[in-house]
């Protein structure tokens, strides 16, 4: 199959421009930021069951004061912002490979990334609301 | 899909080969000269319908539990279980973050058995997820794609899972997991 260079200067091969399906084109970004996002997390994950530990044994008054502390607040901002675009990649591809109707598949996807960048949002607003009061 | 009959020939001899199978061999076919096709498999300088394909694997055939595909089905499923639990992690901060009532009320909630236990489940998928992910970020750098050392790295993932979630249990139950303390 020989490659033919459209206007766009993008390359992809004649049978896939007559068929006219394919790549989308931000694949590799994709890709990129779920690699990056999992190296993150290696480091995070066991700052993660840390805190699952002690916060599990804390009072009210401790779990504050636990992330008045500043490593403590940067890492929970870190993590769940690492951890919501990697699950939100993540959930992308299970919805796309797993729901077949196109209404609820749109619906979906939209949802899920919305409700993960929400949950991000509201995350991190509630650490920097603990770490002021401190 | 334009196709010359002599293609269409040597699709008619795969034709139980299934779709991947067949596009493998249009793929192998427009290069009829390169004697190793990208998949390490060495092709003889037969013609092209003479050549033993590789077949695709078969609902009908193929073996889906395989101990290699159990956990790549594992790392999807504990993935999807691991965003459930940031949800509930970020209601664990906005409680955290609220008044004293509401924390306590879950605080409680979390020092029952079904408390425990779903905190426990949680590490331990995510000790799988941690676990596999670093085996999938070596596939990633190419390494460690022939089936032993996937066989290997599976056992060693599990291995691994099953140690860190006993050391995140014996920790949470408060150091008494393996001195014969209950949940």
């Amino acid at each position: 199959m020989t490659l033919v260079k459209s206007s766009s200067a993008v390359r992809r091969s004649g049978l896939g421009k007559a068929r006219g399906k394919g790549s989308a084109h931000d694949g590799a970004h994709h890709w990129i930021v779920q690699r990056v996002t999992a190296i993150a997390l290696l480091f995070l994950m066991p700052w993660l069951a840390y805190t699952i530990l002690q916060l599990f044994a804390a009072s009210h008054h401790e779990a504050q004061a636990f992330f008045q502390q500043p490593l403590h607040a940067i890492l929970g901002c870190f993590t769940l912002l690492a951890m919501f675009s990697h699950g939100a990649l993540g959930i992308q591809v299970v919805i796309e490979d797993y729901i077949t109707c196109k209404c609820s598949k749109l619906a979906l996807l939209i949802g899920s990334k919305l409700a993960c960048y929400a949950a991000a949002g509201v995350g991190i607003f509630y650490i920097v609301t603990i770490f002021l009061k401190g | 899909m334009a196709k010359t009959p002599k293609k269409a020939a040597a699709k008619k001899k795969v034709a139980s080969a299934g779709k991947s199978a067949s596009n493998k061999a249009m793929a192998t076919s427009s290069a009829p000269k390169q004697p190793v096709s990208r998949d390490g498999i060495t092709h003889t300088a037969k013609m092209p319908e003479l050549r033993e394909r590789p077949l695709s694997p078969h609902l009908s055939a193929y073996n889906m539990l395989q101990f290699t595909s159990f956990t790549s089905i594992m790392h999807r499923f504990t993935g999807v279980v691991l965003l459930g639990g940031a949800f509930i992690f970020v209601a664990w901060l906005v409680l955290i973050g609220s008044t004293m009532h509401c924390y306590d009320c879950m605080h409680a909630m979390l020092h029952t058995s079904i408390g425990k236990a779903v905190l426990i489940a949680w590490v331990a998928a995510m000790a799988y997820h941690f676990c596999n992910g670093i085996r999938h970020l070596a596939w990633d750098a190419g390494k460690g794609f022939d089936l032993c050392t996937a066989k290997r790295s599976a056992a060693l993932v599990l291995f691994s899972t099953i140690l860190l979630t006993v050391l995140f249990a014996h920790f949470l139950l408060g150091g008494n997991l393996l001195l014969g303390g209950t949940l």
